[in-house]
């Protein structure tokens, strides 16, 4: 999905991450105009989610999002250049609560903000290979 | 696709598509491999299923209007029930409330059966 997103990873550390991503055509709302549908923030922002929870816990387990919740402020283009950020700011248990925001990257303006909810070690092979051999 | 509907760009992206079920707006997705998210389970990603419950309750409401009111989405709350597999994702939406400002659409999605849906939505518009 990363790549469908056209996300370059700037930095990323147990404190959250930081990518860099502009949508492409193929994300447009309107025939008629370059605005990208919101709904293609959601999917990065849910992208980031599970980037910055695996950064979090430092390792790769198998997660699941609960629930998400997402604030559209501003619209945005396609082409546009755009600043996400992510991170977990709670994990009890096998809960991790995560929040995030996408941002014009030459404005500094906030276009849309969200959070979740993630489950850690859900059912589902892990991700790293031979593990347990 | 539909003829009849008001498909978006981003609707061939997403492989949307609608048909008729006594009188109810039956919405599908066929996903691909470009909507896989976790490679592990075969699961759709969990973004494009919110794009999917966003992109339903935006044609529910627009089949539904008296007028053409450009509808701007406020926020949307998913809940994920289950884990939605690359299979045929179905969706159906009941308008909450649809005032002169704001409308509420609720949405859910399943894949082999309505009753055991796979994530749910509740979507804010502001007319």
């Amino acid at each position: 999905m990363f790549s469908q997103l056209n996300m370059n990873l700037v930095d990323i550390s147990e404190h959250g991450v930081i990518v860099d991503t502009s949508f492409g055509e193929c994300f447009r709302a309107e025939s008629s105009s370059q605005r990208a549908h919101s709904g293609a923030l959601t999917i990065a922002l849910d992208s980031m989610f599970g980037l910055a929870l695996f950064a979090h816990v430092k390792e790769l387990r198998p997660i699941a999002t609960i629930n998400l919740k997402t604030e559209y402020l501003s619209p945005v283009n396609t082409g546009t250049k755009l600043t996400c950020t992510a991170s977990c700011f709670a994990l009890e248990g096998n809960i991790a609560r995560m929040k995030g925001d996408i941002s014009d990257a030459a404005t500094g303006a906030v276009l849309a903000t969200a959070t979740a909810a993630f489950m850690t070690g859900t059912a589902g092979p892990s991700f790293v290979a031979n593990e347990g051999a | 696709m539909s003829e009849c509907a008001e498909f978006k760009p981003i609707d061939q992206w997403l492989t949307l598509d609608v048909t008729k079920n006594d009188d109810q707006n039956i919405y599908l997705m066929s996903p691909t491999e470009i909507h896989l998210g976790d490679p592990s389970i075969k699961a759709i990603h969990g973004g494009v299923v919110a794009l999917f419950l966003e992109r339903v309750a935006e044609m529910e409401l627009s089949a539904s209007g008296k007028s053409s009111t450009v509808a701007n989405i406020v926020n949307t709350n998913i809940d994920f029930l289950r884990s939605a597999k690359m299979k045929p994702l179905f969706g159906s939406a009941q308008i909450i409330r649809r005032g002169r400002r704001l409308a509420v659409v609720d949405v859910i999605a399943w894949q082999d059966k309505i009753d055991v849906p796979v994530a749910k939505a509740t979507v804010s518009f502001k007319l």
